[in-house]
């Protein structure tokens, strides 16, 4: 499950991807077309380390020139403090790792060159440092058999100069560059998050990384296993290599890919799903706006096809006749006032003369008797005179024939039709008013309705009327089409997040089933390892994947690796190591290289017996695994000659205090 | 026709004021004071009593819508239903404006110079008048003659040409009811009409104002058909 074909057919069968997607994913990604050939093996062993300097002291210019030769198995770096002994590791940590991890500054101080022959896997190389004030500024890299390497510290000597560096940096590369290559070692990419930013950053830990095994930090540490500043994730990963567990190394890149990837299309769906959701609201609203601007058309739609100039005409028409209408209704009341003041005057007139008549007839009879001014009698004569001459009695002037009656039946007549023809006007003209009442009504009305007709035509054909709310319509319409048009699609996963996802977790599977039974047969080492290193009623210890290692001691008494005493600690971090290089060679994996640089195993919380006890334990794990070399640093000068069967020790030379 | 209607001047012919006088005089009038004054004429058989009250009685048998006014105030006081029945006859006729004869504005109230008309009722003596002997200016009294009470009674039941003022002049003397000539003069005076006209001037009419009184009086839902014609 570590190659392409495999790994495209367990994805394809995880998320039904198109294979041809899964395998360009997954190209890109440098999941390699065929398995790669397992590495064979990992040996580092030092053969021999030789510093030279000049120290500056009172008494003038001292030169130093030390050479180590190294064997396999124990050896004690034994002397009283400030001797150097760590310095001694330090220098090899240079060589080896291309870069030192705490080298005292007075060291660097009086240092020139270090050379350093080391076998890495079959071959032997011979690394050389030219230093100034403590920096690199030469390297070369050689090539060669041993005894040829001795004599070619200042100059190739017949080997092959592998590679040449002019300064720190340079020489820190060809390390990271022929130990990685050499010893089958991946860089183990990580992905840390970084503070504020929503997106974070994958960084590589080569094999300054893999060399924390090599060099364990001392007591007080609480890491189990790898580099001091524990990245996030490393340390699992390098017990993942050296349990040399199939994928490991790619699934810890398609880790840091997937974290990175999710990361950047987290990042870009949030702001798709932002973008989505104003697309619907904006959407939302503009539906909204055209229901609105439609409304506001349907309302003055209905005055659409008035023609505003005939309904004006129109108005002005109906207005003509209305006040026609009132002029006439005007004119008939005048009339018919006009008759009915002449029928009462007919009326009079006939009433008048009716008894005008009779009381004529009354009067006339009567004789005067007196005069109505004096009251004097009326005399005979006068009398007389009015008979026979007509002329009045009273006043002597004629008299008055008495009517004719013919004549006074024909005015009585004439008056009675007068009468009869007045009321007759009068009744007409009550009716003409009547009429020209009724029809102001009606003009009025008509006035009303042509006002309503030619009110709607001028709102409709206004300008702030149809015509815009029209407009309004075909912009709402226009900008819904738009945004309706509108697709946002990327809220969806990335497929490379999907394929990556699903390949790492096919590898996560293929790993774990791996790791499973090698981590017993671990446990059981380390266990065995912590009890002989000296860890008092240690009963197991179960180490996970994660490097979680709970620790569970005499009584059932379990802990976490970091609570237990520093003392214990370090002899977990060694018994670890060991028993990784232990499964490696039973198994025939690449595992840990067998090279253990241990400083002050006999650190102030370590007793004596406890101290001999493990130096006791580490030369008998050496004698049972042939080409484990293992340095060891204390200032106990008596130590080694404590184990029943004394290591190697490297020690001031005689008469001095001090390797340098 | 034109010879007596208003628009010459003299809304009445002299033979109808004289008739119209002497039915309100036979009428208005009472017994001769016993013991008779030295003036009363020796044929005289009534009096009546100042050329006052004569013009008042005339100004209400000359208006007929005063006339109803008066009788609707009546009825609202005595609340005789003839009265309400005899108002609205007159009011919902043309009455009002065919017998309107308007009369002058004068110190006394409404006045019309009746000398001419009385004239003609003097020469065949049928009625006398005489001032009292009394006073600086003392009033006119209308002594009504055996003649003239004769002629009247002619009129009342011969002459049905006139029964019209036969009618009104008994109506007016019954609303007068004794009461003498400045007293009707006041009641007149309550119509704003009345008492806003100019002096000299013709004393305007008040149908409008009585017919709208008339309505009040009696509601549509009542046996009449007040306010149509």
């Amino acid at each position: 499950m570590t190659h392409l074909a495999e790994l495209v057919d367990a994805v394809y069968r995880k998320t039904g991807l198109l294979a041809a997607d899964v395998e360009s994913v997954l190209l890109l990604h440098g999941v390699p077309e065929h398995p790669a050939a397992s590495p064979t093996g990992r040996h580092l062993q030092l053969h021999r380390l030789r510093v030279r300097g000049m120290k500056d002291l009172p008494t003038g210019p001292v030169p130093i020139d030390r050479t180590f030769d190294l064997e396999t198995g124990v050896t004690v770096i034994a002397g009283p403090n400030h001797c150097g002994k760590t310095s001694l590791l330090e220098l090899i940590t240079l060589m080896l790792r291309g870069s030192t991890r705490n080298l005292q500054p007075d060291v660097a101080g009086w240092l020139r060159s270090v050379s350093l022959d080391v076998q890495v896997n079959e071959r032997t190389l011979g690394l050389r440092l030219a230093l100034t004030d403590g920096k690199a500024v030469a390297g070369t890299i050689l090539e060669g058999d041993v005894s040829a390497l001795a004599g070619a510290d200042d100059d190739p000597n017949g080997c092959v100069v592998v590679e040449r560096t002019s300064d720190e940096g340079g020489w820190h590369q060809a390390l990271e560059t022929q130990m990685l290559h050499r010893l089958s070692l991946e860089p183990l990419p990580s992905y840390k998050k970084i503070a504020g930013r929503e997106i974070g950053v994958v960084s590589s830990h080569g094999w300054a990384a893999y060399f924390a095994a090599l060099y364990p930090p001392a007591g007080a540490s609480t890491i189990l296993l790898g580099p001091d500043n524990n990245a996030a994730g490393v340390a699992p990963r390098l017990l993942d290599v050296f349990l040399d567990l199939p994928g490991a190394a790619l699934r810890a890149r398609l880790a840091a890919a997937l974290r990175l990837l999710k990361a950047q299309d987290d990042v870009r769906r949030t702001h798709a799903g932002a973008t989505a959701k104003a697309l619907t609201d904006t959407t939302a609203a503009a539906r909204t706006d055209l229901e609105t601007a439609r409304a506001a058309l349907r309302a003055v739609e209905p005055g659409a096809d008035l023609d505003a100039g005939a309904a004006r005409v129109a108005l002005i028409a109906a207005q003509a006749a209305h006040d026609s209408a009132l002029t006439r209704a005007t004119e008939a009341s005048t009339e018919l006032a006009s008759a009915h003041a002449l029928r009462i005057a007919d009326r009079r007139a006939l009433q008048s003369l009716i008894e005008d008549t009779a009381a004529g007839a009354l009067f006339h009879g009567l004789n005067p008797q007196a005069c109505p001014r004096c009251e004097s009698s009326i005399d005979e004569d006068r009398r007389r005179q009015e008979s026979d001459a007509h002329t009045c009695s009273v006043c002597a002037r004629p008299v008055p024939q008495s009517n004719d009656p013919e004549a006074a039946a024909e005015r009585r007549q004439d008056a009675e039709e007068a009468v009869a023809a007045s009321e007759r006007a009068e009744h007409l003209m009550g009716q003409a008013v009547e009429a020209a009442e009724a029809r102001t009504v009606t003009a009025a009305t008509d006035v009303e309705k042509a006002q309503a007709a030619f009110d709607r035509a001028t709102a409709a054909q206004d300008d702030s009327g149809l015509e815009q709310a029209r407009r309004a319509v075909a912009v709402a319409e226009g900008a819904l089409a738009a945004l309706e048009s509108v697709q946002i699609t990327d809220t969806e996963q990335d497929v490379a997040v999907i394929v990556l996802d699903a390949a790492h977790e096919v590898l996560t599977t293929t790993v774990a089933g791996a790791a499973e039974d090698l981590l017993d047969e671990l446990n059981t080492d380390i266990a065995d390892l912590g009890r002989s290193f000296g860890i008092a009623r240690l009963e197991t210890v179960n180490l996970k994947r994660n490097l979680q290692m709970p620790v569970t001691k005499g009584g059932g008494y379990t802990g976490p690796f970091g609570q237990q005493s520093a003392g214990e600690r370090l002899r977990l971090r060694y018994a670890l190591l060991i028993a990784l290089l232990r499964i490696g060679r039973r198994r025939s994996i690449a595992s840990h290289p067998g090279l253990l640089l241990l400083d002050s195993i006999r650190a102030e919380e370590v007793q004596d017996d406890d101290a001999t006890q493990l130096l006791a334990a580490l030369v008998e794990v050496c004698r049972d695994e042939p080409g484990l070399q293992i340095l060891v640093t204390t200032q106990d000068t008596s130590l080694a000659g404590l184990v029943s069967e004394p290591p190697a020790t490297i020690s001031p030379l005689p008469g001095q205090d001090a390797f340098f | 026709m034109t010879s007596t209607l208003v628009d010459d001047g003299r809304p009445t012919s002299t033979k109808q004021d004289a008739v119209r006088l002497l039915l309100l005089i036979h009428t208005a009038s009472g017994h001769v004071p016993t013991p008779r004054p030295a003036e009363a004429p020796a044929d005289a058989v009534a009096v009546l009593h100042t050329q006052v009250l004569l013009q008042k009685l005339d100004f209400w048998l000359r208006n007929p819508d005063y006339l109803a006014n008066e009788l609707l105030t009546r009825y609202e006081t005595d609340g005789d239903a003839g009265d309400l029945d005899l108002a609205e006859h007159i009011l919902l006729s043309d009455e009002p404006e065919v017998r309107r004869y308007p009369m002058l504005r004068y110190l006394f109230g409404a006045y019309e110079p009746l000398d001419t008309a009385l004239a003609m009722l003097a020469a065949p003596r049928l009625v006398i008048k005489r001032r009292t002997r009394q006073g600086s200016r003392p009033p006119l009294d209308y002594y009504l003659t055996e003649q003239g009470r004769h002629i009247a009674q002619t009129i009342v039941a011969d002459v049905p040409e006139l029964a019209y003022y036969v009618e009104r002049s008994a109506l007016v003397a019954d609303l007068a009811a004794g009461r003498r000539g400045s007293a009707l003069r006041d009641v007149q005076y309550l119509q704003e009409e009345y008492a806003e006209t100019a002096l000299g001037e013709r004393i305007g009419g008040i149908a409008a104002r009585a017919r709208d009184r008339l309505a009040r009086l009696r509601p549509a839902d009542q046996d009449g058909v007040v306010g149509q014609p």
